[in-house]
C-alpha cells in the first residue's frame, strides 16, 4: 500500500500503521522491488485497521517514444539474455491470473486490429488500450477480484483490474512483455461539490516493455496513457502478485469482511 | 544413456528366478501380499467412512494399491551405475536451483529461456534473492525407464515433495514376509539403513545443534496419506498437519498438550502451493500462515526448500542437461525419455487386474522410481525403490492406476550397518493436540461399539439358549431387552417396543448399525494417529473394518435369519478386546495414552449408566424382587457389561437386583463398573496435574458411590458431560484452519 520511487514519482514519506498493534511485523522488498509489510495479530481481536499514508511528488512524464516494429520486439524477447532476461522474464508467459493461451482465440480477435504488421510497439499498445476502452463497459457491479478473463471477454464488461489483465493477456499473446501496475488515481469531485474523503478507489493499469523506452504505462480503463495523476504503488505479473491486502483469520467463527477506503488529495 | 552392465540374465540368478516365478507359489504369495498390504497400510481406509467433525473424509484417494508378488530385480552392478547417475543428476539439479534463485546465470546467459522458467508454476519468485537454504534438495526421487537396447531414461524428476518412499518401504515390509522362504532372499539388499540416512539428511538442513523434526502431511484426505504416516512411523517423527503448527516470534512451533514446542526442521510432504496461505500463488487457505517468512529468517528449515519444485517441470526438463553442463561442466548421463520402445519384465497377471491370471505371467514395461537423501556431504540412494507397472502402450510420462512392484537389488555386498548417531531430542513426550483429540475419540468410539456388540450378543445368546423367554408372560422380557438395546446404541425414539422375536431382532440390527457407525469413527480417528498405535493394531483395525462392512450389509426386515451368527459377534468382541489390550500393553505411558484412556473411561461409565438406567427401570414401575423376568433382564445386563462371570463367582444365588446393581455401579474391584472407570479418570486427572479435571472426575465418582440408583444416573451423567467439555476445551483447543481475508463484494 506504500509505493516506491520511480523515474516520475518521488515518495517523500510513507507510513503504514496497524491497529491493534501487531505482535509481529516484518518488512521486506519482493523480487520486483515492492515494499511488503507482513504482520500478525496473535491475540483475540474483532477488527484490524491498516492505515497507509504517503506523501508523493509526481513529476512530468515524458512521452514514450519507441517505433520498433512490434514483431521485432517479440523476436528479441524470445532470445533475450543479460539483465533484460531478468527484467522482463516474469512478464512474458502465463501467470497466476493471466493465461494468454487459455483464451487465445478471443484475445487474438481483440488485439489483431491494433497490431497490424510493422506497427511500432508503443503505437500498437496505445491502440489496444483505446480498443478496450471503446469495446468494454466499465461496470463495478459485474466482477469480483478473481473474475476469469473468459467471462470478461464474453460479457464485454468489467473493472480496471479486468481491463489491465485483458491488455496484459493480449500483449503477452503477441510475445510482448506486459506487467500489471497497482496504484491510485486522483479523481476530481463533480463541479461545485466538495472533495469527499475516502471516495477514491484503488486503480490498476498496465505497462508494456519496449527496448528503447523500457516500461511504458497505459490505462485501458480510461483509454489514454497515464498522466501525472496516476500514483504507482506496486507492480507484478498480475493482481495476485500485488493484492494490496492478503491474509487469513484464525478462529472458531472467523467470519470477516474487508472494507477499503482510499483518499487521494493534492497538497 | 546406456549403463555399462545391461545383461538381462545377470540380473536374475537362475535359482532365484525359478522360485520367484513359480506359478503355484505365486498364487499364494499374491494372496498373502494383498492381505498384508491391507493390514499394514491402507486396509481400513475405505471410501464410506464418516466425515470427521472438521469436515474431512478419510481415504477417498488412499485406497490400497496392488502390489505385484513378482519383484523388479536389479543386479547390483546395474544398481551402482544407476545410483551414481541419479546422484549426479541430483547434484546437477541442486546447482540449477542455486542458480535460478541466486545469480540466475542460466537466464542472463540465455541457456534456459527466461519466459519458460518464469511461466512455470514451480518457480517461486518470492524465493529469488533470499538467503539460500543450506540445501535445496535434501530428498529427491526420479522415475526411470529402460529401453529395449538397455539404455536408461528419465521420465520425471520429483523434487518438490518427492512422494513414495514410505510406500516403497511399506511394500518391502510386505514382500519380506511373503518372500522370506525364497532361496536367495538373503542376497536382496536391505532397506534398513535408509531411515537413518534420511533423518541425517533432514537434520543437516538446520543449523540447530539438536534439531527437532516433524513431518508435515495434508492429513487423511491427502492422496499420499498412507505414504506419509508410514514414513513418519519409520523415522520416529511426529506426523503433523498445518493446523498443528503456528509461527510465533519469527519461528515455527508445534501445538502440543504441553503448550507450544519449537520445531527446527519441517519435513514437508505437502506441495509448495499448500505451505503458506500468505504467499503469492498459494492454493486456498491451506498451510501455516507466515511459514515461508519464518523459513526466510531461519526460523525453521524446510526439506525440501520451497521453490525446489521448479526442476520437476516437464516444460523445462529438456534444458536441464545443458543447464547442468553450463554451471558445473558435468554431462548428465541420464537424459529425458523421448518415446523409445521399452524393455519389459515379468508381471503377475492377477496383480495387474486379470482375474483369471492367477499364477500366469505377462511381460510389461515398468517405471522405476529411485529415492535419494542428501545431507550436504553424502548422498544415500535407497537400495530398492518402487516400480509402476505399465500396460502395453501406456506412455510412462502419464500417471496410471498403480500396480506396484517392490525393487530388489541382488548380489550386493553392501557395507555393514553403521549406526548413525543424531543428538536425541525429546519430542516423544509431546503430543500434538490434534493427535490427542483423535486418540480420545477413537477410544470412546471403540468402547461404545464394543458395548453395543456385547449387548446384542447377550440378547441373542439368551434367545438361542432359552427360546421360550421371548414369548413368556406377554413378551415382557423382549420389550425390556429392546429398551436396553435402544439405550446402549443411543438410538432415540419414544415408540413403545412391541413384544415378540421379530421386533427384538430388528432392534438388535439397528443397534449393530449404530455399532458400525462407532467403528467408522474409530477407523477414521485412528487413521490420523497410526504412529501412536502398535503395528499389530493395524491388523485389528483391518478386521474391525470388515466387521463393520458385515454389520452394514444387514438388510432391514429380513427377520431372525438376516442376523449375524452369535459366534461372529464373539469374533468381533475378540477384536475389540485385542484393540483395548494393545492400547494398554503396547502404547507408551504418557500424555497420549492418558488422554486416550480418559476417553475410554468416560465412555465406559456412560455405557454402564445407559445399561442400568434402561435395564433396571421396569416400565410397570419399580421392579419386583420376585419377578422372574426382572432377573432375566438383569442377567442380560450383567452379560452386556461382561460381569456375569464375576457375579456368579461371588453370588451363588440366582441373580438379585441389589447385588447386581452394586457390581455394575459401585464395585471398585470390578473393572467394568462405573466407579472403577471413574477411579481411573480421577487418577489420569491427577497425573496431568489438572485441578478442574480432578474436581469433575471426583464429583462423578463420589456421586456414583453415594447416591441411590435412580438419583445417581442423571447426576453422574451431568458430571461426565462436564468432564468431557473440560477435556475438549482445555486440552484440544481445536486447531482450526485459517480463513482467507476477502473483499466484500458490492
Amino acid at each position: 500500500m506504500a509505493g516506491g520511487d520511480t523515474p516520475w514519482q518521488v515518495v517523500e514519506s510513507s507510513e503504514v500503521s496497524i491497529d491493534p498493534p501487531p505482535d509481529r511485523r516484518d518488512e521486506y522488498l519482493d523480487v520486483f522491488g515492492n515494499r511488503i509489510v507482513q504482520f500478525g495479530v496473535h491475540h483475540l481481536h474483532d477488527h484490524v485497521v491498516i492505515d497507509a499514508e504517503s506523501v508523493v511528488r509526481l513529476l512530468e512524464r515524458p512521452d514514450a517514444v519507441d517505433g520498433t516494429p512490434w514483431e521485432d520486439v517479440a523476436a528479441s524477447v524470445r532470445v533475450v539474455s543479460g539483465a533484460d532476461a531478468l527484467e522482463i522474464g516474469p512478464f512474458v508467459g502465463a501467470s497466476n491470473l493471466v493465461d494468454p493461451a487459455a483464451d487465445a482465440a478471443a484475445l487474438g480477435e481483440l488485439v489483431t486490429p491494433s497490431f497490424p504488421p510493422g506497427r511500432g510497439v508503443v503505437d500498437g499498445a496505445r491502440a489496444l488500450c483505446s480498443a478496450i476502452f471503446e469495446e468494454f463497459a466499465y461496470d463495478p457491479t459485474f466482477t469480483e477480484t478473481t473474475t476469469p478473463l473468459t467471462e470478461v471477454l464474453s460479457a464485454r464488461r468489467g473493472v480496471c483490474q479486468d481491463f489491465a489483465h485483458l491488455a496484459i493477456a493480449c500483449l503477452r499473446l503477441l510475445g510482448l512483455p506486459a506487467r500489471y501496475v497497482s496504484g491510485y488515481l486522483e479523481t476530481e469531485p463533480p463541479p461545485g461539490q466538495p472533495r469527499l474523503v475516502g471516495a477514491d478507489a484503488s486503480h490498476a493499469w498496465c505497462a508494456v516493455w519496449t527496448p528503447l523506452a523500457g516500461w511504458v504505462d497505459f490505462d485501458p480503463t480510461n483509454g489514454h496513457l497515464p498522466v501525472s495523476r496516476h500514483v504507482t504503488v506496486a507492480w507484478g505479473r498480475d493482481y495476485a502478485d500485488v493484492a494490496p491486502v492478503r491474509g487469513v483469520v484464525i478462529g472458531p467463527t472467523a467470519e470477516q469482511e474487508l472494507d477499503v477506503s482510499v483518499d487521494v488529495a493534492p497538497l | 544413456m546406456r549403463s555399462e552392465v545391461r545383461d538381462e540374465s545377470a540380473t536374475w540368478e537362475a535359482s532365484l528366478r525359478e522360485s520367484v516365478l513359480d506359478p503355484v507359489a505365486l498364487v499364494d504369495r499374491q494372496a498373502q501380499a494383498d492381505r498384508l498390504l491391507a493390514a499394514e497400510g491402507a486396509g481400513h481406509l475405505v471410501h464410506d467412512l464418516p466425515v470427521r467433525a472438521d469436515g474431512r473424509n478419510a481415504g477417498l484417494e488412499s485406497r490400497p494399491w496392488r502390489l505385484d508378488a513378482v519383484p523388479y530385480v536389479l543386479d547390483v552392478a546395474v544398481f551402482r551405475w544407476l545410483a551414481s547417475a541419479v546422484i549426479e543428476r541430483l547434484e546437477g539439479l541442486e546447482a540449477v536451483l542455486s542458480d535460478l534463485y541466486g545469480p540466475r546465470r542460466l537466464l542472463t546467459d540465455g541457456v534456459v529461456p527466461t519466459g519458460v522458467v518464469h511461466a512455470d508454476r514451480g518457480y517461486r519468485l518470492g524465493v529469488v534473492g533470499m538467503p539460500p537454504p543450506r540445501r535445496w534438495l535434501s530428498t529427491y526421487a526420479v522415475d526411470l525407464v529402460r529401453s529395449v537396447d538397455g539404455s536408461w531414461w528419465v521420465v520425471q524428476d520429483l523434487a518438490d515433495a518427492p512422494p513414495g518412499v514410505g510406500y516403497a518401504m511399506l511394500d518391502r515390509s510386505v514382500m519380506s514376509r511373503v518372500m522370506s522362504d525364497v532361496p536367495g532372499w538373503s542376497t536382496v539388499a536391505s532397506l534398513a539403513r535408509y531411515p537413518a540416512q534420511l533423518r541425517q539428511a533432514l537434520a543437516a538442513t538446520s543449523g540447530a545443534p539438536s534439531p527437532r523434526t516433524v513431518l508435515l502431511t495434508g492429513g487423511i484426505d491427502h492422496p499420499s496419506y498412507v505414504d506419509h504416516s508410514y514414513l513418519a512411523t519409520q523415522l520416529g517423527v511426529h506426523l503433523v498437519e498445518g493446523a498443528d503448527l503456528v509461527v510465533r516470534q519469527g519461528r515455527l512451533w508445534l501445538r502440543t498438550l504441553e503448550g507450544l514446542e519449537p520445531v527446527d526442521v519441517l519435513y514437508r510432504r505437502m506441495e509448495d502451493p499448500g505451505l503458506d496461505p500468505l504467499e503469492v500463488g498459494s492454493v486456498g487457505a491451506a498451510g501455516v500462515p507466515g511459514l515461508l517468512t519464518a523459513a526466510r529468517n531461519a526460523g525453521v528449515a524446510l526439506a525440501n526448500a520451497p521453490g525446489a519444485g521448479v526442476v520437476e517441470s516437464a516444460a523445462l526438463m529438456p534444458w536441464w542437461s545443458a543447464a547442468v553442463h553450463h554451471l558445473t561442466g558435468v554431462e548428465l548421463r541420464l537424459t529425458p525419455y523421448a518415446g523409445e520402445s521399452l524393455a519389459t519384465t515379468p508381471v503377475h497377471r492377477a496383480a495387474a487386474g486379470d482375474h483369471d491370471g492367477f499364477g500366469a505371467l505377462a511381460e510389461c514395461p515398468v517405471v522405476l522410481r529411485m529415492f535419494v537423501a542428501h545431507d550436504g556431504h553424502r548422498a544415500a540412494v535407497l537400495p530398492g525403490g518402487s516400480g509402476r507397472v505399465l500396460a502395453p502402450g501406456d506412455d510412462p510420462r502419464v500417471p496410471t492406476a498403480c500396480v506396484a512392484k517392490d525393487v530388489w537389488v541382488i548380489g550386493s555386498t553392501l557395507a555393514p550397518l553403521v549406526a548413525t548417531r543424531l543428538p536425541q531430542v525429546d519430542l516423544a513426550t509431546s503430543v500434538p493436540t490434534r493427535a490427542a483429540d483423535a486418540l480420545y475419540w477413537a477410544n470412546r468410539a471403540a468402547e461404545r461399539a464394543e458395548t453395543i456388540v456385547r449387548t446384542v450378543r447377550a440378547v441373542r445368546s439368551r434367545v438361542e439358549s432359552d427360546p421360550g423367554l421371548v414369548g413368556y408372560d406377554g413378551g415382557r422380557w423382549s420389550v425390556r431387552a429392546q429398551e436396553v438395546l435402544r439405550a446402549v446404541s443411543g438410538v432415540r425414539g419414544d415408540d413403545v417396543p412391541v413384544p415378540g422375536l421379530e421386533p427384538l431382532m430388528e432392534r438388535a440390527k439397528v443397534a449393530l448399525w449404530a455399532a458400525a457407525g462407532s467403528i467408522g469413527t474409530l477407523l477414521t480417528e485412528s487413521t490420523g494417529v497410526r504412529e501412536y498405535l502398535s503395528v499389530t493394531s493395524g491388523w485389528v483395525l483391518e478386521r474391525l473394518s470388515r466387521a463393520r462392512m458385515a454389520m452394514l450389509s444387514l438388510e432391514p426386515g429380513a427377520g431372525p435369519s438376516g442376523q449375524l451368527p452369535v459366534d461372529e459377534l464373539d469374533a468381533m468382541l475378540v477384536e475389540f478386546a485385542a484393540f483395548a489390550g494393545l492400547w494398554n500393553e503396547s502404547v507408551v505411558r504418557g500424555p497420549a495414552w492418558r488422554i486416550g484412556d480418559a476417553g475410554r473411561r468416560i465412555e465406559r461409565a456412560s455405557c454402564v449408566l445407559d445399561l442400568v438406567a434402561s435395564g433396571f427401570a421396569s416400565p410397570a414401575g419399580p421392579a419386583d424382587v420376585d419377578d422372574p423376568v426382572d432377573a432375566q433382564v438383569i442377567e442380560t445386563l450383567l452379560a452386556a457389561d461382561e460381569s456375569l462371570v464375576a457375579y456368579r463367582r461371588r453370588h451363588r444365588s440366582d441373580v438379585e437386583r441389589g447385588a447386581a446393581e452394586s457390581l455394575l455401579v459401585r464395585d471398585r474391584s470390578n473393572p467394568r463398573s462405573v466407579v472403577a472407570a471413574l477411579d481411573q479418570l480421577v487418577e489420569h486427572a491427577h497425573d496431568a496435574e489438572w485441578p478442574e479435571g480432578i474436581a469433575a472426575a471426583t464429583a462423578a465418582r463420589d456421586a456414583s458411590l453415594a447416591l441411590p440408583l435412580d438419583e445417581l444416573v442423571p447426576v453422574v451423567r451431568g458430571h461426565l458431560r462436564d468432564a468431557d467439555r473440560l477435556i475438549v476445551s482445555r486440552w484440544f483447543a481445536a486447531p482450526v484452519n485459517p480463513v482467507p481475508v476477502v473483499r466484500r463484494t458490492a
